[in-house]
């Protein structure tokens, strides 16, 4: 197993990037980090969780790449420990469906200490039934999407809409091609969201 | 403002890519507007949907990493001593004879159980795989017969397929007649008459110039065949050219299907 070797600010801009090679290869560093793995091993033990060490760090890891791509990662403290804060929080409370992260002020109005351990300042928030419900159905609505229109999307999405990169990544003639593909794909999926019934309810209930 | 300003403005809002004032602004104005209530409300779905599939991806990533530090050589371990092996080297041999010889054993065991547990019949792998084709929100230019497709679709969900496909099959709007078909075949299927549903499905899948409809037609005339008990060469072929085609909607579930059996 590694250990972390580049700094904490080169993996969060890695991370943050829209290089998709760097960002993984960033998230591969910390996924595979010695000291990570073991004290998630250590807490699952000491709390003794049920949970599998990989699906809390694999939860973890997903939860921190939103956070920090997002912009909302403060950078407060030092990378690997925010990690493991998050991983903490996922074994401690016994969180199954976790969604996102946030800073307990920004729920609290609170203004927190931050110089404490990260799992006193954070909290990961998870999805209710109706969230899981909600996302199972778009699970099966992505599921009748092509895998090309996956890609595209997945694609689409990790690089916030940047049509440039896209047609550099996909190899295509051109950026407009790119935007074509996008705008196909988003169309296929929108008529199968509009198609359902059962998730129009879920966007009444939203407004 | 206008529709491409909003959408822009929806999308960065999503994205987080507002500016204090404008995410103020953007919020101010979705609080007393309805029907951007709406339009955002359907973004947000999408976004959401998108969302998934990024951390799918992440998720098999990680799973591929975690196969590769598995199939990798552990280099830190010492080598076992060599007169420590040479020691136990016999009785080591039919102790693992012995244990290879039972695993044998007990896997013929478990694979005889599997095989006449397990074995599903096409009428229950089929209603494994089966998908509702999708209704839609369709309309056509007659109220009358866009009505009567919408009750069409509650009397299925409510099980009453016989008054559906009555109501289904009087619809002559030519804008409601391919949808209308198709529900069609979702109410024999439903309803145990394979057959027709077959039948029904294939006409459909012929005829619609929709590709997703179509795309929803074969795999239902698929399912419906094979439900039916009818012989491999009527429905195989359907389901290897989905199977092998990555631009159809049920490439996955045709590959699985075939995987199982």
């Amino acid at each position: 197993m590694k250990v972390l070797t580049k700094s904490d600010a080169e993996l969060i801009a890695d991370i943050g990037s829209h290089d998709v090679v760097a960002r993984n290869n960033a998230l591969k560093m910390l996924y595979l980090d010695k000291v990570v793995n073991g004290t998630i091993a250590r807490m699952i033990s000491d709390y003794n969780s049920r949970q599998e060490a990989d699906d809390v760090l694999q939860e973890a890891i997903i939860l921190l790449d939103e956070m920090i791509r997002s912009g909302r990662f403060r950078g407060d403290s030092k990378l690997s420990s925010f990690l493991i804060g998050i991983a903490k929080n996922i074994i401690r409370n016994s969180i199954r469906n976790a969604d996102k992260v946030v800073y307990k002020e920004e729920i609290t109005e609170n203004s927190t200490e931050t110089d404490g351990s990260p799992e006193d300042y954070l909290l990961v928030q998870e999805r209710s039934e109706h969230e899981q419900k909600r996302d199972q159905l778009l699970r099966d609505a992505l599921g009748e999407l092509t895998a090309r229109c996956r890609d595209v999307l997945t694609l689409y999405y990790f690089k916030s809409y940047s049509m440039a990169q896209i047609a550099e990544e996909r190899r295509l003639s051109s950026a407009a091609q790119a935007k074509k593909d996008a705008h196909d794909c988003r169309q296929s999926l929108r008529s199968l969201v509009a198609s359902r019934p059962a998730l129009s309810n879920f966007l009444m209930q939203w407004t | 403002m206008k529709q491409q300003d909003i959408q822009e403005t929806m999308e960065a809002y999503l994205l987080n890519n507002l500016s204090e004032a404008d995410k103020q602004a953007f919020e101010a104005q979705l609080r007393s507007d309805e029907a951007l209530q709406k339009d955002f409300s359907r973004l947000q779905m999408e976004h959401r949907a998108m969302q998934l599939l990024l951390r799918d991806d992440l998720r098999m990533q990680m799973n591929a990493w975690k196969a590769e530090k598995n199939a990798a050589p552990d280099t830190n371990e010492p080598a076992a001593p060599a007169h420590e092996a040479r020691r136990v080297l016999l009785p080591v041999r039919w102790a693992r004879l012995a244990a290879a010889a039972s695993i044998l054993l007990v896997l013929a065991f478990v694979a005889n159980w599997f095989w006449n547990t397990q074995s599903p019949d096409g009428a229950t792998l089929a209603a494994e795989f089966y998908v509702s084709p999708p209704a839609g929100n369709h309309r056509g230019e007659s109220d009358e017969d866009t009505d009567s497709y919408q009750k069409a679709v509650a009397l299925i969900q409510q099980k009453q397929y016989d008054l559906a496909i009555e109501k289904l099959i009087a619809i002559a709007d030519p804008a409601l007649l391919w949808p209308a078909r198709m529900q069609t075949a979702d109410a024999y299927y439903k309803k145990g008459d394979f057959a027709k549903a077959a039948a029904t499905a294939a006409e459909v899948a012929a005829q619609t110039q929709d590709p997703l409809m179509r795309q929803s037609a074969e795999w239902l005339q698929a399912m419906a065949l094979f439900a039916s008990g009818a012989s491999d060469p009527e429905w195989m072929p359907i389901v290897q050219r989905i199977a092998a085609d990555a631009n159809h909607g049920y490439q996955n579930k045709a590959q699985e299907l075939l995987k199982k059996l």
